[in-house]
């Protein structure tokens, strides 16, 4: 399989700080590859993820510790989904945790 | 007594409505002391009638020194929508038959219909004024530069409500287009305020 170009930037892109402009820019290019590739269903789920935390920054003031709980972990997880894709697995089973990290970061869990 | 101009009036306004110090972190992921919430101005009734009579007026003296026709103004959405309308709105107020018209551009092309990214009163060909709420990287505004350009219009040039003087309008430039702010960030916090790359935050 050639080396995944896209994927690839992708990883590059995660690997400095996240941001509000980058988690949109992301976003966008995790929806276009979830019409591309054979994997929609995690693609589907990055971009809701990246989209759900650009939009939780957007347009407020966010203190710098506040930034950082909100994005914690984030990066690392879609990191690594990004590498099982590079080497052909899905990844399906990473999806949840990175949800659950999502949701405790914007304090979404009710229980 | 002397009548204070609208660009003082406006200026006061933001001063006191839109402009936080402490350590954030800003849209690009750059620190910073000081975050503008420019929407709580733009999206004032009284906030809105100034950005249109000062925005308008710059328009007009711009696109005279450029010699250039402007069809229509808009820019990302949200931070220029309001500026966008209010500017369209003291046009048009100013001489009823203006036929400077307004337009959004989203941040990504709607998923289901015709797919588009450019909303309201935008045609190819049309020379655009992008609008900017408030410019630190320029991302945004080279981003509705790109959709405005991908559609066929043609860039007058940007218009900045305030200018965050870190590199974004330089930014924009050096792609080729005349950048002009109606604040900056000197105006805003004084010219003496150290700036991000001077604090260290924890």
């Amino acid at each position: 399989m050639p080396p995944d170009h896209r994927i690839s930037r992708l990883l590059n892109a995660l690997s400095g700080e996240l941001s509000q402009e980058k988690l949109e820019s992301l976003g966008r290019e995790f929806n276009s590859l979830g019409q591309d590739r054979a994997e929609p269903l995690v693609f589907f789920v990055l971009q809701n993820v990246c989209q759900r935390l650009a939009s939780a920054l957007e347009g407020e003031a966010v203190s710098v510790e506040r930034f950082e709980e909100l994005t914690a972990g984030i990066a690392d997880q879609i990191s690594d989904i990004l590498r099982d894709l590079q080497r052909g697995n899905a990844g399906v089973a990473k999806l949840e945790p990175l949800v659950s990290t999502l949701f405790r970061n914007l304090g979404l869990f009710r229980r | 007594m002397k009548t204070r101009s609208a660009r003082d009036e406006l200026l006061d306004f933001l001063k006191e409505k839109s402009v936080c110090r402490g350590a954030f972190t800003l849209a690009s992921g750059a620190q910073s002391d000081l975050y503008i919430d420019a929407r709580v101005t733009t999206c004032d009734p009284k906030g809105a009638i100034l950005v249109g009579r000062v925005g308008w007026e710059v328009v007009k003296r711009v696109a005279q020194e450029l010699n250039l026709r402007v069809d229509s103004i808009g820019g990302l959405t949200m931070g220029a929508d309001p500026i966008a309308l209010s500017i369209g709105i003291s046009a048009h107020l100013e001489n009823p038959s203006s036929e400077l018209q307004t337009f959004v551009v989203r941040k990504s092309p709607k998923a289901h219909g015709r797919q588009k990214l450019i909303e309201g009163n935008f045609s190819s060909g049309d020379s655009v004024v992008i609008v900017e709420d408030v410019i630190t990287t320029g991302g945004s505004t080279l981003q509705a530069v790109d959709a405005v350009e991908g559609n066929g219009g043609r860039i007058a040039f940007v218009l900045a409500l305030i200018d965050r003087q870190e590199g974004g309008r330089e930014n924009i430039e050096k792609h080729g287009y005349r950048v002009v702010p109606i604040f900056t960030r000197e105006d805003l916090i004084g010219a003496h305020a150290p700036r991000p790359s001077d604090i260290a935050i924890a």
